[in-house]
C-alpha cells in the first residue's frame, strides 16, 4: 500500500504556525492515535514550525516553509523543510536540557527546550541539510487499535 | 488581515480525506460556519479534480489554498487537468441520470462558487461569508 501524503505550505510568519497545528490536529483524526498522542503530535509540529521560523528565518516573513505529512502503515512521518540558517549539528547531539516545567517559566525558553519537547512527544527526531535544504524529521509509530 | 495555508496532494483518491480533515481542523477558527458543509464542499471539489480532471490517474497535483479574511473564507481548488465540460450546475439531475450531483451538492454547502481558468490551471473557488 502506498503512503498517504499531503504537503502543507505557509509563509514564515509565527501566526501561521497555528494554522499548521490545527490542520495537523484534523489530520490526526484519520490515524489510530488517542487524544493524548494526537495532542503530542500537534504540539511537536507547532514547536518545530515555530523553531524553524525563528531560527532558520530569524522570524522574517516572506519565506516559504513546507511540511510533508505522510502516513505509512505503521508510522506517521512529518518532514519540515526550510532553506534558511542551518542548525548546528552539535546542538542535536547535545544532551537534552530538562524538559520545560509548568511551574518554572524560565524553563520554557531554554535554548534546547524545543528539542526536549520534540523528543518527548515523538518517537524519533532527525535533522539533516543537503544543498541548502534543511529537513527536520519527526516520526511517530502507529499501533492499530 | 488574511491567514493562508496551502495543501498539495497527488491525484489519488486516498489522499482526498487528508485534505478534508486538514480543512476540518482549520474550522476551529470559524465556529460560526458549518464545518461539515465546508468539508463536504472541499472533498467534492478535490474528488472532481482527481476523477474528472485527471481521470483518476495518479501522478498529478491538486492544490488547495485555504484563505481566511475578515469578511469570509475562500478555498481555491486548482488542478492542471482536463477542464470541466460545462459549468457546475445548481440544478439536481433527474433520479435516473448518472453523475451531475457534485455541482448542486457544493452549491448547497457554500455561498459562492466560481470556476476560472488561467492557462493550464483550472481553479474552483468556494466562498463562505462570515455572518
Amino acid at each position: 500500500m502506498s503512503n498517504k501524503n499531503i504537503t502543507l505550505t505557509i509563509d514564515s510568519r509565527l501566526d501561521n504556525s497555528r494554522l499548521v497545528g490545527l490542520a495537523v490536529r484534523g489530520l490526526c483524526q484519520l490515524l489510530p492515535l488517542d487524544t493524548e498522542q494526537a495532542g503530542q503530535t500537534e504540539l511537536a509540529v507547532v514547536e518545530a514550525v515555530n523553531q524553524t521560523i525563528t531560527r532558520a528565518y530569524a522570524s522574517e516573513p516572506g519565506n516559504e516553509l513546507s511540511l510533508d505529512f505522510s502516513v505509512a502503515e505503521d508510522h506517521l512521518e512529518i518532514q519540515i523543510y526550510d532553506t534558511g540558517t542551518t542548525l548546528d549539528p552539535g546542538e542535536l547531539e547535545t544532551p537534552d536540557t530538562a524538559p520545560p516545567r509548568l511551574d518554572d517559566p524560565d524553563s520554557w525558553t531554554g535554548s534546547n527546550s524545543w528539542l526536549a519537547i520534540l523528543r518527548q512527544t515523538m518517537d524519533q527526531v532527525d535533522y539533516y541539510s543537503v544543498g541548502g535544504l534543511n529537513t527536520l524529521v519527526l516520526r511517530k509509530y502507529l499501533v492499530s487499535t | 488581515m488574511s491567514q493562508m495555508i496551502t495543501f498539495t496532494i497527488e491525484s489519488r483518491l486516498d489522499n482526498v480525506a487528508l485534505v478534508g480533515e486538514a480543512v476540518m481542523g482549520l474550522c476551529a477558527l470559524t465556529p460560526q460556519l458549518d464545518s461539515n458543509q465546508i468539508r463536504v464542499a472541499v472533498i467534492e471539489g478535490v474528488n472532481n479534480a482527481v476523477l474528472h480532471a485527471y481521470h483518476n490517474e495518479p501522478g498529478h497535483l491538486v492544490q488547495v489554498v485555504w484563505c481566511l479574511k475578515d469578511d469570509g473564507l475562500r478555498i481555491d481548488i486548482t488542478d492542471w487537468g482536463e477542464p470541466l465540460a460545462q459549468e457546475l450546475s445548481r440544478q439536481w439531475p433527474d433520479d435516473h441520470q448518472e453523475g451531475g450531483r457534485g455541482g448542486p451538492l457544493m452549491w448547497t454547502c457554500v455561498d459562492e462558487l466560481h470556476w476560472h481558468r488561467d492557462g493550464e490551471a483550472k481553479t474552483l473557488s468556494l466562498r463562505k461569508r462570515l455572518a
